[in-house]
């Protein structure tokens, strides 16, 4: 308690009550590399200037509500770009220092939507949990309810599909994005304003929510807990939405869920019985394609712009890409490159956490357009009118049947 | 269900000053029921699904799996709205507003 008070570390009600918050200024260029490593638990040496690692004050995942959207500052796409690089080496235990147990990063994709490719950096790095955003017209039965007839809410509200500018993928790299989606459009939370609340969107919003989750399943697993482990039980236990993997990745979010695979996989019980899938096409691909960038970046880029922009210095293991990294898992299943007329193996794991008999069932699906309709409309505007507002109304008669 | 609208682009910016004169908003609802017989949807009888931001000139919102998550309620309602900007002549007259369902 005394390392909590003397850095800062709040405990409010919140997804996660029994958390603590610490918060950690970052931005702008220069500052989140420094934050990161600190809440890690790295050091400065006063004399040389090089972070070490102690262990002190580790917080057990780092949410991380920023990306870049509009500019790359070096020569990587997203995806191999510096920041990716970066979080990518941060996540992994025992690249920056032996005794070093990783952290879990989850980071927010962006709000660059809809178009596919969207995704931002770092969310596009390997080793974080990516988040998009879904919805919850929560907000507009409210103020359907308080007038604001506009919202045209007043029936009751939904949820669980994917807003328009929430990121889509895949990463340049080719692997899929997002990793998983949380509610994002739109939350109420606590606010110092006059209501004590506000409404809040965006997958700066969606990110914060799936990093709850991830704490309740440390609190389950132990602060050792690999962040590989924890990725994997956020994306195995996420509630499919229905629409393509570069949409939803795997899902939304479910705490239950994954509070549940978390405590089987920890020998204990569960109402709910979850599988884990889990594979190292996604870190095997990136090591043997894209392992010299990374040592690039790490031994190079990365050292310059530490020394340039925070006079520090930060030294990996390796330059490369050590073993135990090629062979980390993730839900995501990565071919890489298939060369012309060739083929490429990739193996994948479906994990029971108990001796409990299941039935696992794989199948190839496609999506198809099925046909589109077009519709025009002349809509004008009367003087001082502020809108003009046209709609049709669709019936199970006149929709196709979902696959 | 992907539901696309489209406005040509000189009437989104008639003048090419960079301000805009109009734009559009999708929404995506649940008609739950026809409540009180008037064979409208009208606020207090439908659920906000869906809405799309405005990009230039067009709008896109989505919806999966209409027909599963329509369910037992009356029918989904795609709208479309035209919204006056901010470089809007007083009358804005018979714009071509597209609407792509697929």
């Amino acid at each position: 308690m005394g390392d909590e008070v003397q850095h800062g570390v709040v405990r409010p009600r919140g997804i996660a009550p029994g958390a603590g918050v610490l918060e950690v200024k970052a931005l702008w260029v220069g500052k989140v590399e420094v934050s990161m490593l600190w809440a890690a638990g790295f050091d400065v040496d006063a004399a040389t200037g090089q972070f070490y690692f102690t262990g002190s004050r580790r917080a057990d995942a780092i949410s991380n509500s920023w990306g870049i959207s509009y500019f790359a500052y070096d020569v990587g796409a997203y995806g191999a770009d510096f920041e990716s690089a970066f979080v990518a080496g941060l996540s992994p235990p025992g690249f920056l220092n032996p005794r070093y147990p990783g952290i879990l990063i989850v980071q927010a994709g962006g709000n660059g939507g809809p178009g596919y490719g969207t995704i931002t950096g770092p969310g596009a790095a390997l080793g974080v949990v990516t988040v998009g955003s879904s919805t919850s017209t929560h907000f507009a039965y409210v103020y359907t309810l308080m007038g604001m007839t506009v919202l045209a809410s007043g029936g009751g509200w939904t949820s669980d599909e994917i807003i328009s500018w929430s990121l889509r993928g895949p990463a340049p790299l080719g692997y899929i994005m997002p990793d998983v989606v949380n509610v994002g459009a739109f939350g109420f939370t606590a606010a110092p304003v006059v209501l004590n609340y506000a409404l809040y969107g965006g997958t700066s919003y969606a990110t914060p929510l799936t990093a709850g989750v991830a704490a309740l399943v440390l609190q389950v697993l132990g602060r050792t807990a690999d962040p590989a482990l924890v990725k994997t039980i956020l994306q195995s236990s996420a509630v499919p939405l229905r629409y393509d993997v570069a949409s939803q990745g795997f899902g939304r979010v479910d705490a239950f869920r994954a509070v549940s695979l978390a405590r089987l996989l920890a020998g204990r019980t569960a109402a709910q019985y979850e599988l884990v899938v889990q594979s190292n096409s996604l870190w095997g691909a990136y090591a043997s394609k894209y392992g010299f960038l990374r040592r690039w970046q790490w031994c190079d880029n990365i050292r310059a712009y530490m020394l340039w922009w925070a006079g520090t210095d930060l030294q990996p293991r390796f330059c490369s890409l050590h073993v135990g990294v090629s062979s980390r898992v993730d839900c995501v299943l990565f071919f890489g490159d298939v060369p012309q007329g060739g083929s490429r193996s990739i193996t994948f794991t479906v994990r029971s956490p108990t001796n409990k008999t299941v039935s696992v069932s794989a199948s190839p699906r496609q999506f198809a357009v099925d046909k589109t309709l077009m519709l025009t409309r002349s809509l004008s505007l009367a003087p001082v009118a502020p809108n003009n507002r046209s709609y049709w109304v669709f019936t199970l008669a006149n929709l196709t049947a979902d696959a | 269900m992907d539901v696309v609208a489209t406005i040509p682009y000189s009437w989104f910016d008639a003048d090419n000053d960079y301000i805009l004169d109009v734009r559009l908003r999708v929404w995506i609802h649940i008609w739950r029921a026809d409540a009180n017989g008037n064979g409208r949807p009208d606020p207090d009888e439908m659920m906000l699904v869906n809405y799309g931001y405005n990009w230039v000139n067009w709008n896109l919102a989505t919806k999966a799996a209409p027909t599963i998550k329509l369910g037992s309620y009356r029918g989904i309602v795609v709208s479309v709205d035209l919204v006056r900007g901010p470089d809007a002549p007083s009358y804005v007259l018979a714009v071509p507003v597209a609407v792509a369902v697929t």
